[in-house]
C-alpha cells in the first residue's frame, strides 16, 4: 500500500488542499498560486508532480477524476488504471507553462500565457 | 472640504434624477420593504410545447394571455415533465406564497441523453421491477414465464405512464432504453436504475446502482433569456444550466444590473450534483456575492430541480423581511421548524456522504453543501455565497448569504423611504447657527442623515444589525460641490452575524 500519493491537476478542476485548509490557508492539490493569472488570481497545474497523503478525499479525487495519479502506486491505490501517456502529457504541458513563464521575455506574471489546465484560461484566452 | 462619494457609474456630470443605490459587499473590517421578491425559473420547455422561446416572461400575474399559476398551466405552456415543470413542481411544492415566473431557454439541438437497461433470463417465479428515476420509482410486476423482451415491455409501459417524469422510455426486446424528455448535456445529470425483487425470480437486470444517464450532447445558450429579462426584476433566479459559461453569463448580469445606475439588485441560484472538485471549480470562477451553488454530490435531484426547491425555500424564509427573516440557515431540515418540515431532499441512493472535510473544504470555496447526518437524513450545511475571493486573497466577509439579503432590502427600503420623502423635492446645505431654517419643501443633509439613522434603527430593533450606534456614528451625508443638485451618504452596513459553531469545553473536576 502507497504511504503517499503522486498525483497531477487535471484540466480546470480544483481539488482542495485538505491539510493546508486545517492550517488556514488555501491550496489546491497540483497548482500553484501565480498571481495575476486569470480573473481569481490564478492556480496554474504545477511544474512538478504533487505529494499527498492516503486519504479518502484524494482516493476518490483519483477515481472521479479529479487528480491524476502520476506512478502505478498511486493508481493502484485508487483503483484507477495507470494512464501512462496522460501523466507524460500533462508533465510536459506544465512544463511548457512554466518554461514560458520563466522566459525573459515573460517575467511578469501578468503576461503569462492562458494554458489549458488554468480554471481561467478560457477567459484569458 | 470639498469632498466626495462616488457610486459606480454615476458621474458627476450625469444628470438623470434619481435615487440611486450601490450596494457594496465585504467593504468593512471585518428593512423589510414591502416589495415582492418573486422567483425566476430559467430552463428548457418541451420542443413540442407551445410557450415562446426566450422572450415571453411567464408568470402569475398576467403577464402573458396563458398565465402561469397552476400546474396544468405549466403543462400547458412548457409540456409535461419538462425541465421548467419539474423545476416549477418543486418550487411550488415548497413556496406558494412567491411569485413563481419563467422563461423559456431554448433547447438543446444536440442529443439526448439515455440509460440502458438489459434484462436477461425468462422469469420463473413471480416477481417485480423497481425502477427509479431520480428519487421517484414506478412498480412493474413479473409474472412467471415472462420474457425478457415481456419484462422490458411492461416496464417501457410503467415508465411512459410516469408523465411528469424527465424521461421516456423504449425497449428492443429485453433492452429497456430510458431517454431524456430534454435534448442537451444536463439530460446527463438524470439518475436511474432498477432492482428485481421475489423469491426465485430468475430475472435480472443489469443497472442496480444508481447511475447518470450519458450521451447528452450539446449545450443550450440562455443568451436570448438573459437579453429578455435585463430590465425586470427576479429576486430569486434560478439557473437550471449550472455550467461555467451559462451560470457564469447569469451571474455577470445580475452584478453588471446590481451598479447603482439600474439598481435591480437580484440573486443568482444554480445547483450542482458533480464531484466537489468540479463544483467548486465554478463557484471559485464564479465568485460572487450575489451568486449561490447548492451542491450534494450524486444527489437523486438533477440540478435545476435541487436550485428551484432551495431557493423557494430561501425565498419562503426570507418573504418577511424585517418582520421576522430567516438569517440563519444552518442544518436546515433538522429542526422543527416550518421550513425544516419542508426540506425534503432524499438521501441519495449512491450513499455518497459528503465528509466533514470535504463540507468544509466546499465552505471555504463557495458551496452550499448538502449533508447527510448519522441517521441518513439530508440537511443544508449552511447558506453560503460562491464569494470567498477578493482579487487572489482568501476574503469570507460575505460568505453568510443573509448578510446579502439584508444588505438589499435595507437597500430596498431606504430607497423606497428616499423616494417617498425627498421626491420632487429641493436640496440645499445644512443652515448654520443663527441662519434661517429652510421650509419642508427643502432637503439639508442633516435631514437625509436622520431619515438614513431612523431607517438604520428600525433594523436595528429587528435584530438584523450589529453595532447599530457604531453604523449611524460613521455615517454621513452630504451635498456634493459638484454637482450640487446630489445629495451623497456613505453607510457602514453591518449586517448581523448568525451562530454558526458552539464550542463547549467540559472538564470533568471531580
Amino acid at each position: 500500500m502507497a504511504d503517499k500519493l503522486l498525483v497531477r491537476a487535471v484540466g480546470a478542476i480544483l481539488v482542495v488542499n485538505y491539510e493546508a485548509l486545517a492550517a488556514g490557508a488555501r491550496r489546491f492539490i497540483g497548482r500553484t498560486f501565480l498571481d495575476g493569472v486569470g480573473k481569481q488570481g490564478g492556480w496554474p497545474a504545477s511544474a512538478e508532480v504533487t505529494s499527498v497523503p492516503v486519504t479518502d478525499e484524494y482516493l476518490k479525487s483519483l477515481r472521479d477524476g479529479s487528480l491524476l495519479a502520476c506512478d502505478e502506486a498511486t493508481a493502484k491505490a485508487a483503483g484507477v488504471a495507470f494512464d501512462a501517456a496522460a501523466a507524460k502529457k500533462a508533465a510536459e504541458e506544465s512544463k511548457e507553462f512554466w518554461d514560458a513563464l520563466d522566459a525573459p521575455t515573460k517575467v511578469d506574471g501578468k503576461s503569462a500565457p492562458p494554458v489549458a489546465n488554468h480554471p481561467d484560461s478560457s477567459k484569458d484566452a | 472640504m470639498a469632498f466626495t462619494i462616488p457610486l459606480t457609474g454615476l458621474a458627476a456630470n450625469d444628470p438623470v434624477p434619481g435615487t440611486y443605490v450601490e450596494v457594496n459587499f465585504a467593504q468593512g473590517d471585518a428593512s423589510g420593504a414591502s416589495t415582492v421578491y418573486p422567483i425566476l425559473l430559467i430552463g428548457n420547455k418541451l420542443s413540442s410545447a407551445p410557450a415562446t422561446v426566450g422572450t415571453v416572461l411567464y408568470g402569475p400575474f398576467g403577464l402573458t394571455s396563458t398565465p402561469l399559476v397552476t400546474e396544468a398551466d405549466c403543462i400547458a405552456l412548457f409540456g409535461q415533465g419538462s425541465e421548467l415543470h419539474r423545476m416549477w413542481r418543486r418550487a411550488i411544492a415548497k413556496n406558494k406564497d412567491t411569485p413563481i415566473y419563467a422563461i423559456v431557454v431554448a433547447e438543446s439541438a444536440g442529443a439526448n441523453a439515455t440509460l440502458v437497461l438489459t434484462f436477461t433470463v425468462t422469469a420463473t417465479a413471480n416477481g417485480n421491477v423497481r425502477l427509479y428515476v431520480g428519487d421517484e420509482f414506478v412498480d412493474t410486476p413479473i409474472t412467471v414465464g415472462d420474457t425478457p423482451t415481456a419484462v422490458a415491455t411492461n416496464v417501457k409501459n410503467s415508465v411512459n405512464g410516469m408523465g411528469n417524469w424527465a424521461v421516456s422510455a423504449g425497449n428492443a426486446l429485453g433492452v429497456l432504453t430510458l431517454t431524456a424528455k430534454q435534448k442537451g448535456t444536463r439530460g446527463n445529470w438524470l439518475r436511474g436504475s432498477a432492482t428485481i425483487t421475489g423469491a426465485g425470480v430468475g430475472t435480472s437486470v443489469d443497472v442496480i446502482a444508481q447511475t447518470f444517464f450519458t450521451g447528452g450532447t450539446t449545450a443550450d445558450s440562455n443568451a436570448t433569456a438573459l437579453t429578455n429579462i435585463v430590465a425586470s426584476r427576479f429576486y430569486y433566479i434560478v439557473s437550471a444550466a449550472e455550467d461555467a459559461t451559462q451560470f457564469g453569463a447569469l451571474v455577470t448580469q445580475v452584478n453588471s444590473q446590481a451598479l447603482p445606475t439600474t439598481g435591480i439588485r437580484q440573486r443568482a441560484f444554480c445547483g450542482s450534483i458533480d464531484t466537489e472538485a468540479n463544483a467548486q471549480t465554478i463557484a471559485v470562477g464564479v465568485n460572487a456575492a450575489r451568486a449561490e451553488i447548492v451542491w450534494g454530490e450524486k444527489l437523486d435531484w438533477t440540478p435545476a430541480e435541487l436550485a428551484a426547491d432551495a431557493a423557494a425555500l430561501y425565498a419562503l424564509g426570507e418573504a418577511a423581511g424585517i418582520t421576522g427573516m430567516q438569517c440563519n440557515w444552518d442544518s436546515l431540515g433538522l429542526g422543527p421548524n416550518t421550513l425544516d418540515t419542508l426540506w425534503t431532499v432524499p438521501y441519495p441512493r449512491s450513499g455518497t456522504t459528503p465528509t466533514r472535510t470535504v463540507i468544509k473544504g466546499a465552505l471555504n470555496n463557495g458551496l452550499t453543501p448538502i449533508g447527510i447526518n448519522a441517521s441518513g437524513k439530508t440537511y443544508l450545511v449552511s447558506r453560503i455565497t460562491t464569494r470567498s475571493l477578493t482579487n487572489s486573497i482568501s476574503d469570507y466577509r460575505i460568505r453568510d448569504a443573509h448578510k446579502v439579503t439584508i444588505c438589499d432590502f435595507y437597500a430596498d427600503g431606504l430607497q423606497a423611504k428616499f423616494a417617498l420623502q425627498f421626491s420632487g423635492k429641493k436640496i440645499g446645505p445644512d443652515p448654520k447657527k443663527g441662519q434661517r431654517i429652510q421650509g419642508p419643501t427643502v432637503v439639508t443633509p442633516r435631514i437625509a442623515l436622520a431619515a438614513i439613522n431612523k431607517h438604520t434603527d428600525d433594523w436595528d430593533k429587528a435584530d438584523l444589525l450589529q453595532n447599530a450606534a457604531t453604523i449611524i456614528a460613521n455615517t454621513y451625508c452630504i451635498q456634493e460641490d459638484n454637482p450640487k443638485t446630489r445629495l451623497s451618504a456613505k453607510i457602514p452596513l453591518q449586517p448581523i452575524d448568525i451562530l454558526h459553531q458552539s464550542a463547549l469545553s467540559i472538564d470533568q473536576v471531580a
